[in-house]
């Protein structure tokens, strides 16, 4: 299951520019731990939507911390970022702001992606 | 009790509904108590002297942050002759303190014994309205002189930490004074109740489960007053209409809610106290009815509510990309999914009004 995480990134460098970062300049840093407590560290710099991901630890203005788990169902569309922050699943640590930010690259709810896919095959 | 008899002050979206004594007695059918974040912090929050409970006297709404109870022992029904009396000095900040004063006004020394009991249910806001039942564990710990309540459910924790500036002793249902009244003699202490809402920090070095609570108490006086400064004077000969006007301009600071990613910044809320949160719609029609007084609030509303703008299909919540949300809400119902505010996009109008105060916002500011 590591290779999800570690997909989700090289993907995101591999599309390129993201219009919905536009307007973000900032570093992020995810800290991953597995089950044994072992931090995978993953860090990424946006800059008006491009992109710089790095494996491993460095500075940053926003950190997000979470367990592995929970962090392959946020890429998945599985999970919320918001409501996880709010139950403390999810521990935000700097600009907050980035948090709001960096969440909309994640996907919607797998369900309602199929959903829209089956109405627009439909029509 | 009836609603007319509450005594409400607040902060933001950290409030306190109390009867007109300053207690608070949580009921399915009375919704008092201090709330802070969509949670319930207080259910109970009773004083008693010599185990009796008190009678206000009269109580003054001092500012919608602030309240002052006067208040006896005894609770008779047409005449309390009391040789002490008690005033509770309520201010809410980020949590709340109750400054305690009791005077002897009689002509012999007195010893009193002194409580405040506390509670809390840590009710989601949601769950006050429909009464539902919790699904996690409470518990309750004395640590470092103070009264820690707290309530966990799986990695969602929240606690009440509740303190006195005088000795005393506590145990798990509250704090007891024994004090020595001299003739005419006065006896103070402040209780602090602070909160912690772990998860979200502003500083570096996350933990997940920090008992630091959410401080200082900002100066609610100071806030105020730059608040007033900053408004257009009205000059007059009318005095009713000056007066109206400083009303207003105080009914909607105490409207203000400064969500955590606007660095100190505020949009009008919907209401007070339950509808002290984001809301697309009257967010955005309140800064738009008030652009000719302050610019401030259509600012942070346009700037809080593009951040988080739709950008996928999310049935659940009702979102859709470019959409703007209809209200957030941060208690335990919504951070399980129990909930869609996190936040909740389905509304109508939320969209095209933002639209709406975005041009009005340029064309009274020329910001770009």
């Amino acid at each position: 299951m590591a290779d999800t995480i570690e997909r989700f990134f090289q993907e995101l460098e591999e599309k390129g520019h993201q219009p919905l970062l536009g307007k973000v300049r900032g570093t992020v840093r995810f800290d991953l731990a597995d089950g044994d407590g072992e931090v995978d560290h993953w860090l990424m710099t946006v800059d008006h939507g491009d992109f710089t991901i790095t494996h491993g630890e460095g500075e940053a203005d926003y950190t997000m911390r979470t367990d592995r788990t929970l962090f392959e169902k946020l890429i998945t569309g599985e999970e919320n970022a918001i409501a996880a922050t709010l139950r403390g699943a999810l521990v935000c640590a700097g600009n907050v702001e980035l948090l709001f930010a960096i969440q909309r690259i994640f996907p919607g709810p797998p369900r309602a992606r199929q959903m829209v896919g089956e109405e627009m095959a439909s029509t | 009790m009836t609603t007319t008899d509450q005594v409400r002050i607040l902060n933001g979206n950290t409030f306190i509904v109390s009867d007109d004594r300053g207690d608070i007695e949580a009921s399915s059918t009375d919704p008092a108590g201090l709330f802070s974040f969509d949670t319930r912090f207080l259910s109970r929050w009773v004083l008693t002297v010599n185990d009796q409970r008190l009678t206000a006297l009269s109580t003054d709404d001092l500012q919608y942050f602030e309240a002052r109870f006067f208040l006896v022992p005894g609770t008779g029904t047409v005449y309390i002759d009391s040789k002490q009396s008690v005033i509770r000095h309520r201010t809410v900040g980020t949590g709340f303190s109750d400054e305690l004063s009791i005077l002897n006004h009689g002509e012999d020394p007195v010893d009193l014994t002194v409580r405040i009991e506390a509670a809390s249910d840590f009710a989601d806001l949601f769950e006050v309205k429909d009464a539902l039942k919790k699904k996690g564990a409470y518990a309750t710990q004395v640590k470092d002189n103070k009264l820690i309540v707290s309530y966990h459910r799986d990695t969602f924790a929240r606690a009440t930490i509740i303190s006195a500036s005088e000795p005393c002793e506590i145990n798990q249902d509250g704090l007891t004074f024994h004090i020595h009244l001299e003739p005419h003699g006065s006896w103070q202490t402040t209780l602090d109740v602070a909160l912690s809402v772990p998860g979200v920090r502003r500083d570096e070095a996350p933990s997940i489960l920090s008992w630091e609570a959410l401080r200082p108490v900002s100066d609610m006086a100071l806030d105020l007053q730059r608040w007033l400064d900053a408004a257009p004077r009205l000059e007059c000969e009318w005095d009713p209409l000056k007066t109206a006007y400083r009303r207003s301009l105080v009914d909607l600071a105490a409207l203000r809610f400064s969500p955590i990613t606007a660095g100190g910044h505020s949009l009008p809320a919907a209401g007070l106290p339950w509808f002290m949160t984001m809301f697309g719609r009257d967010s955005i029609f309140t800064s738009l009815q008030v652009l000719p007084f302050t610019q401030e609030l259509a600012a942070t509303t346009l700037r809080e509510l593009g951040l988080r703008q739709g950008t996928r299909i999310d049935d659940f919540r009702d979102e859709d990309p470019g959409r703007i949300l209809h209200e957030m809400r941060y208690g335990e119902m919504t951070a399980f999914e129990e909930r869609p505010h996190s936040p909740y996009y389905g509304s109508a109008d939320a969209t095209p009004l933002y639209v709406v105060l975005l041009d009005e916002y340029e064309r009274w500011t020329g910001d770009l």
